[in-house]
């Protein structure tokens, strides 16, 4: 692949094929916190987009050198271990700057989805690296836009059984119709 | 996080434990059997990874408790993944990556975690009535976008649904707009419990 088309798979992980609002994958992880500062939501989207692009660069050579034959049954074990591990030591970077992350973040399902995908659909190594930064980037252009949506939400105004989850997944699917149109 | 921590997060908000499974409700509910499919995974997985953590958590420390929690729910996700694949082959590709994602899925996950701490008992009921909520979830879900969205059940086509058809519930959208809308029921549900 030229470098053109892996800029434009990067840019369609992003927009068009956004991993949160069109795969659903990490969407727990977006929505779980919301209120918290935009540098806190920067250093998430950091952690989230570092975290799965190391994993696709250790899951990728694992899948096409290790994991072949009767191997191949053990993928989805040996890639949720990577995963963690590279979120765990991730979070461990993270953690000198003075920031934490919740649970529902390290255990982003859109980690796993983008090994797994990347593999599904017979990617080159470096196709699936810029996949990776397309999924990272699209997590953190998500995180921004709901961050500044809820930011305008008075929760007095909205009925109390749309109060907390229900009223962030309503703006979650208003946003996703926007991200539709690319 | 401590067990403690775990505990009054899952059970401070329990619309949030819902939330934490949107991946696979969210995905899998195009179609009525892969809603029925997936429901039945995920209930399989966290059910089965809840009894193991919870026979497992006297002999594992506090540290290894969420590492082996992911462990033991990956390994029941493969075996899932396998099992739908071998038997179920259509719903197996409907459903995709989603049944192996549900190895890293928080609700599964954590459940598995916090189950270490108490009675094979408890656990299993806790897993049991969690994952009941989820499918009913998901088959609620399932049922309203397949029928609303696209006009068929399970596939076969409904006539009179003809003109009645919502296609944006049949898009990624519409799976969050009716999630939103399920959720919010629930909420009122639990909190009338209060």
């Amino acid at each position: 692949m030229t470098f053109k088309e892996l800029i434009a798979v990067m840019f369609a992980c992003v927009l068009a094929n956004n991993f949160v609002l069109s795969n659903f994958m990490g969407i727990e992880s977006v929505g779980s916190d919301i209120s918290k500062s935009w540098r806190s939501m920067a250093f998430r989207g950091l952690y989230v987009t570092l975290a799965v692009v190391a994993s696709c660069a250790i899951t990728w050579p694992l899948d096409a050198y290790v994991l072949v034959g009767a191997a191949a049954s053990l993928r989805i074990l040996v890639f949720a271990v990577v995963v963690m591990a590279v979120s765990a030591a991730a979070g461990l970077l993270f953690k000198k700057d003075g920031s934490s992350f919740d649970l529902p973040v390290m255990l982003n399902s859109a980690v796993l989805g983008a090994c797994l995908l990347n593999v599904s659909n017979g990617y080159t190594f470096l196709a699936g690296l810029f996949c990776a930064l397309g999924v990272g980037l699209g997590y953190m252009l998500v995180t921004f836009i709901m961050a500044g949506v809820m930011g305008r939400i008075n929760m007095k105004n909205v009925p109390k059984a749309w109060r907390g989850v229900p009223i962030t997944v309503a703006a979650i699917a208003i946003v996703s119709m926007v991200l539709a149109a690319f | 996080m401590e067990n403690n921590n775990l505990k009054a997060f899952l059970s401070n908000n329990p619309v949030m434990i819902l939330f934490l499974a949107a991946c696979p409700a969210l995905a899998a509910t195009t179609n009525v059997v892969a809603g029925l499919v997936m429901a039945a995974a995920v209930f399989c997985i966290l059910v089965l990874s809840s009894l193991v953590m919870a026979l497992l958590g006297k002999v594992s420390s506090s540290y290894v408790r969420l590492p082996l929690a992911v462990v033991v729910t990956a390994g029941f996700a493969s075996m899932a993944n396998m099992l739908i694949a071998a038997f179920v082959p259509n719903a197996s590709s409907m459903l995709g990556v989603y049944v192996a994602v549900c190895a890293m899925n928080a609700m599964i996950v954590l459940k598995g975690a916090v189950a270490s701490d108490g009675g094979v008992g408890e656990s299993l009921k806790s897993a049991v009535v969690s994952g009941l909520e989820f499918a009913l979830l998901v088959v609620v879900m399932a049922i309203v976008r397949e029928v609303l969205g696209l006009g068929t059940f399970a596939g076969m086509k409904l006539s009179f649904m003809s003109t009645l058809v919502v296609p944006v519930l049949a898009k990624t959208s519409g799976s969050f707009i009716v999630f939103s809308i399920l959720l919010a029921v629930s909420n009122c549900f639990k909190k009338e419990a209060k």
